[in-house]
């Protein structure tokens, strides 16, 4: 198995180099904290949490958001 | 084959999967926690409904015992700095221990724990991409373009290649 932190610092990478920031910067709070929280953690059960929206409905703001989730 | 149980995040995005119905290919049943269905919203449930009308997925009530021993999983995880154990993940991870289940999940924490922690070393815990494997073999690389295409997700190119697949 890779090793953990250098899979999320590319993770990581790839999530900030693909995110429309202008689209996230356009969402109110708390969603805006939370596609933030997502793509520095890359935890969507986490940043849905914070969003307050169950994990499938902000799973699509985080389609819009073009924010990858790295398996 | 046998049963698996699901967390949040997996089940999201393999309902998203046109090739969906194939999970049951690789096993005869999926238990979903209680408090992941709580966890999913209106199109989330309206997808699974079918699986519970089927009796392909079922239900697990929330216990005591396995909330306590989630606890207990995520503090360790804490405690060893291993990758953040989300509690659904460790309820997921005390049910499939206790129930003889495989786990479903797209986290990379699960899979570390069952490394680290002695008494969950016989816990099979399976990503979406592993999941892809079984069911497509030596044609996983169509399937695995349609899976990032339908849920969004990417997955990691060392990890595609331990599966022999180049994009």
């Amino acid at each position: 198995m890779e090793s953990y932190e250098e899979f999320e610092r590319e993770a990581r990478e790839l999530r900030r180099r693909s995110a429309d920031w202008e689209f996230i910067e356009r969402q109110p709070e708390p969603i805006r904290a939370a596609l933030k929280v997502l793509v520095e953690t890359g935890d969507l059960w986490l940043a849905a949490k914070v969003a307050g929206l169950p994990v499938d409905e902000f799973d699509e703001i985080r389609l819009k958001a073009k924010i990858p989730i790295v398996v | 084959m046998s049963a698996a149980v699901a967390d949040t995040c997996f089940l999201v995005h393999w309902l998203r999967f046109r090739d969906r119905e194939r999970l049951f290919e690789v096993f005869d049943s999926v238990a979903v926690p209680a408090m992941v269905l709580e966890e999913m919203g209106a199109r989330g449930r309206a997808m699974l409904a079918p699986w519970l009308a089927s009796r392909r997925a079922f239900l697990i009530p929330r216990i005591n015992e396995y909330e306590v021993e989630a606890l207990r999983l995520v503090e360790f995880s804490r405690s060893q700095r291993l990758p953040t154990l989300d509690p659904p993940e460790a309820y997921c991870l005390a049910v499939a221990r206790r129930r003889g289940y495989a786990v479903l999940t797209d986290n990379k924490a699960p899979k570390y724990l069952v490394r680290a922690l002695s008494e969950y070393a016989s816990v099979k815990v399976l990503d979406s991409l592993d999941v892809l494997a079984l069911i497509y073999g030596s044609t996983l690389t169509r399937a695995v373009r349609a899976y990032e295409e339908d849920a969004g997700l990417i997955f990691s190119r060392s990890r595609l290649r331990t599966y022999g697949v180049e994009l």
